[in-house]
């Protein structure tokens, strides 16, 4: 009998068959993590070597144009880094929620309410000094984008109301609602072709950085600095602790007297605000102005990096630097005439690889000779969740 | 093997059984859950199988119906051995079962829940069609429904009526029924007991899951009782009641307590744990609770019995601070209890039934589950952080003074024994200042050797002055432990017994409802320790 005595659990499903293997699930999984990490790689370098021989283009100008568009040159740096922003802090918003297992799937609707915020606080005090109106703008945005999620989180958890449709319903409410002022009140002078607001007052826009060349805005401080601050926060501290515990089970959260209403409701308006923060940060950083497309399904991209890295915090950092990666060299694509939407196709290969890596984490062959008395003392719980309908758990747990 | 067993199997050799299992095992690890069972049934007869929790009623029917797979036996329809690989084999022979959980879409129409995986219907059958084929259905069976309605917007009984349809439309002629009647309320068991015994009467073969004998014993043609894992035996109804059956079910006091034992406590007790005619609902907002008042007393163990679903669960989430009780009230050493952390706070101590669903979180390391109930101050918690250091040493040295099987305090819960997770559970409820602990049954799914260390520490808690209360659905147990018993049924205290042990045949009776019976207690002198609540 050792702790890890894996052979022992009990077999939840079975198939006969000809083979003396079977597949069985593995009732209680551990780094499942690195499986998901690994399929992930195995994904994307799958995809950079069949994706080329798609395009239609040469092998080499697609590789060299991949290259040139990323780490190659200063300005494919400026580029990553540049995506790397909003893509960081979208992923927080994701994976905060993530780890109590809300799914915000609003983000980019709460990007866009905290541009709009910050905009409209900079239209509202053109003359202010910049770095203090650049603060008032950038508390404006966490606000309303703390805001555009306290709806879905009050029907989440007063009446039960499941987060998923609300948050993602009111994208597009929020894109409505930019339309509005966009074409309204804050509608950009004399300009035509698009639907975009009046530049904020110069002394808000952020300040310039060079790194080795390559220029991004001064938001880039935050893209180690959040997911490191929020990491530290979940492991070290006692709030923390509380939300490791209750995102692994919430039963034992509430059996603790933990209080798993103010946890979610701290989650999901923590997403929100983060959200908001990405909004103003990427208008503050790089548009200079409010539009409906300001986002370019940031939210989503910064879910699927949540997702895959398991609402691990430094998890998001890191595959938030993959797919900034991804991204920007997708963009260089379109120079040479390959459709960029190449590169969300990637990010869909390797979504579909994580999963596959997640359940493979959670399956393994055993031997179907029976095993006899080689394993004495082993859990007996874990099978009951695979059996429709016992909840009377015979002679287990 | 028993007798009435035997007989089965023999009857199944001149005409072949409806379903015959035959020397079926099945372990999930160190718990044996089906031990060697051999029972066979016919057409046209309700047979009820009856046990308490973790008899392994429920496997054994799992297994027939291939949700699991047997570890060894042999299962034989009509004179024919199969084998299953999933339910659809099963299925395909004959044999279906309906779970407590329905497995219905609620966004489709009965009709359209009716029709799915159906072999006579295409996705280009009109919903005309599709609800007079429900109807057929429904008429063939003589279980009416509405075809039309969305199952979403029905009661719970008519889902289950869904369910059953379903089932039997795929030709079944082995209905196998867990628990049926623990979702519905009496008026629609009623109905449920009458559509069964004319399924019967048609020649379908009726197994029916329960713990609850009356029921038992109105529904069913034959009754097998199965007692940890063994087939106790399989009796005609004629001649059972429900002191017979009681007697079957909770049989003698087996000798895996002769190592725990009660010393008697001569001093002064006063009330610790007082509870104040209370009255809950329960999920579905049904009576669970209906005026439930007792003490328990420093040194002394409480013991509650009764069928589970009498409202035990309940009784243990209102004073645990789980649950809000509609009315009456819960004091610990005087403090009432509103909340857990005020349960906590009043320093009681608790042991859920369910130890890896809510005691403990299986895939944290030992020592992050050591400080559940002392991560919230110093010395674990300083500034709002959690020392980590300090954490590990405490979870290290309570990992030593438990005698877990492993010290390293980095190992993930759910790679501990099931006696091991227990003995780190409740290591933990017990260290520290506490003066009341509720424990629910501490010790299913355990093996001997570990559930006798559980007692001894429960009986040792007692020794300290700790005023525990037991509630088990193990008779054995609670008889063993316990220095007074009381009898919950249907949400009430029935009986409250002194010197418990000289008693269990009254207990047995006042568990299934017995004490409602035309019999009165006290026609024999074993029941002269009955003191009746009167409420």
């Amino acid at each position: 009998m050792t702790a890890t005595d894996r052979a022992a659990t009990p077999a939840a499903r079975t198939r006969k068959g000809i083979l003396p293997w079977r597949i069985e699930r593995r009732p209680d999984p551990d780094r499942i993590g690195v499986y998901r990490l690994v399929a992930v790689l195995v994904g994307l370098a799958i995809s950079l070597i069949v994706a080329p021989i798609l395009s239609g283009v040469p092998v080499g100008d697609f590789y060299k144009a991949i290259w040139t568009g990323t780490i190659g040159t200063a300005l494919g740096w400026s580029n990553v880094l540049t995506i790397a922003i909003p893509l960081t802090l979208a992923g927080l918003a994701a994976a905060i929620p993530y780890r109590l297992s809300l799914w915000n799937v609003g983000i980019d609707g709460q990007m866009l309410m905290g541009a709009w915020a910050a905009t409209g606080v900079g239209l509202w005090l053109p003359n202010a000094p910049g770095p203090l109106l650049i603060l008032v703008m950038i508390i404006a945005g966490l606000i309303a984008g703390a805001l555009w999620i306290v709806i879905p989180t009050w029907a989440r958890v007063a009446f039960g109301v499941s987060e998923v449709i609300t948050t993602f319903l009111l994208n597009f409410v929020a894109v409505a609602w930019l339309v509005y002022w966009c074409t309204g009140p804050w509608r950009a002078p004399g300009v035509a072709g698009g639907i975009r607001a009046a530049q904020v007052p110069e002394q808000s826009w952020l300040p310039m950085l060079d790194i080795h060349g390559a220029q991004v805005n001064l938001g880039i401080v935050l893209v180690p600095l959040l997911p490191v601050a929020f990491w530290a926060y979940s492991r070290f501290t006692r709030r923390g602790y509380e939300v490791t515990m209750l995102g692994a089970n919430p039963q034992a959260g509430g059996y603790a007297g933990m209080r798993v209403k103010r946890h979610l409701i701290t989650a999901m308006l923590m997403g929100g605000a983060i959200a908001g923060l990405a909004g103003a940060i990427n208008m503050l950083g790089t548009s200079h102005e409010l539009s409906p497309g300001l986002t370019y399904n940031t939210g989503f991209n910064g879910l699927v990096v949540a997702v895959l890295a398991g609402a691990n915090e430094l998890g998001v950092l890191a595959l938030s630097a993959v797919y900034s990666l991804l991204l920007a060299g997708g963009g260089s694509l379109g120079i040479i005439g390959v459709s960029s939407d190449l590169v969300f196709a990637i990010i869909g290969v390797t979504l579909v690889f994580g999963s596959l890596g997640e359940a493979y984490a959670r399956l393994r062959l055993v031997r179907t000779t029976p095993r006899g008395a080689s394993s004495p003392t082993a859990p007996p719980p874990s099978i009951t969740p695979s059996l429709p309908g016992s909840t009377e758990s015979e002679g287990a747990s | 093997m028993e007798p009435a067993a035997l007989a089965g199997t023999q009857s199944g050799t001149s005409h072949a059984s409806a379903l015959d299992l035959r020397f079926m095992v099945k372990r999930f690890g160190a718990v044996t859950a089906v031990n060697d069972v051999n029972l066979a049934f016919s057409a046209g007869e309700v047979h009820a199988l009856l046990g308490e929790n973790g008899a392994g009623k429920s496997t054994l029917m799992n297994l027939a119906a291939g949700f699991l797979a047997p570890d060894q036996g042999e299962i034989w329809v009509g004179g024919r051995q199969v084998r299953f690989g999933s339910p659809r084999d099963a299925l395909a022979v004959g044999i279906g079962m309906v779970h407590q959980h329905f497995r219905l879409v609620d966004a489709f129409t009965v009709a359209e829940n009716l029709a799915i995986g159906a072999d006579d219907v295409s996705p280009r059958t009109s919903s005309r069609q599709l609800n007079k084929r429900a109807d057929l259905i429904a008429e063939q069976f003589g279980m009416p429904v509405q075809s039309a309605r969305l199952v979403g917007t029905l009661s719970v009984g008519e889902k289950q009526r869904v369910e059953i349809l379903r089932t039997l439309s795929r030709g079944t002629r082995v209905l196998i029924l867990d628990e049926p009647t623990a979702v519905l309320t009496p008026e629609e068991s009623e109905g449920l007991c009458e559509n069964l015994r004319q399924m019967a009467a048609q020649g379908t073969c009726i197994i029916f899951i329960s713990h609850k004998l009356k029921e038992v014993l109105s529904v069913a043609d034959r009754i097998s009782v199965m007692r940890k894992g063994n087939l106790h035996a399989t009796v005609p109804r004629e001649g059972c009641d429900v002191v017979s059956l009681s007697r079957m079910m909770f049989d003698d006091v087996s000798d895996e307590f002769a190592s725990v034992a009660l010393t008697p406590y001569d001093g002064a007790r006063s009330d610790v744990v007082v509870v104040e005619d209370l009255v809950c609902s329960d999920d579905r907002g049904a009576a669970a609770l209906r005026g439930v008042s007792f003490t328990v007393r420093d040194h002394e163990v409480l013991g509650v019995v009764g069928v589970a679903g009498n409202g035990q669960q309940e009784l243990e989430q209102v004073i645990t601070g789980l649950r809000q009780a509609d009315s009456g009230t819960v004091r610990i050493g005087g403090e009432p209890v509103r909340d857990v952390r005020s349960a906590m706070g009043a320093g009681l101590a608790h042991i859920p039934e369910d130890r890896m669903g809510s005691g403990l979180v299986g895939s944290q390391p030992i020592w992050r589950n050591a400080i559940m109930r002392n991560y919230r101050t110093a010395p674990v918690t300083q500034g709002g952080v959690i020392r980590a250091k300090v954490a590990r040493a405490y979870a290290a040295d309570l990992a030593d003074r438990v005698d877990l099987s492993t010290r390293d305090v980095g190992v993930l819960v759910q790679h501990l024994s099931g006696g091991n997770a227990q003995k780190l559970l409740v290591g933990r409820e017990f260290d520290g200042d506490r003066r009341a602990v509720v424990a629910v049954n501490p010790t299913q799914g355990l093996d001997v050797k570990a559930a006798t260390t559980v007692r001894t520490r429960l009986l040792e808690a007692r020794d300290r002055g700790l005023a525990v209360l037991l509630i088990s659905a193990d008779l054995d147990e609670v008889l063993t432990l316990s220095d007074r018993v009381v009898v919950i049924y249907e949400g009430r205290i029935v009986g409250e017994f002194t010197d418990a042990a000289s008693h269990r045949d009254v207990i047995g009776r006042y568990m299934g409802g017995g004490h409602l019976s035309a019999e009165s207690p006290g026609t024999s002198d074993s029941d002269s320790g009955a003191t009746d609540d009167s409420d």
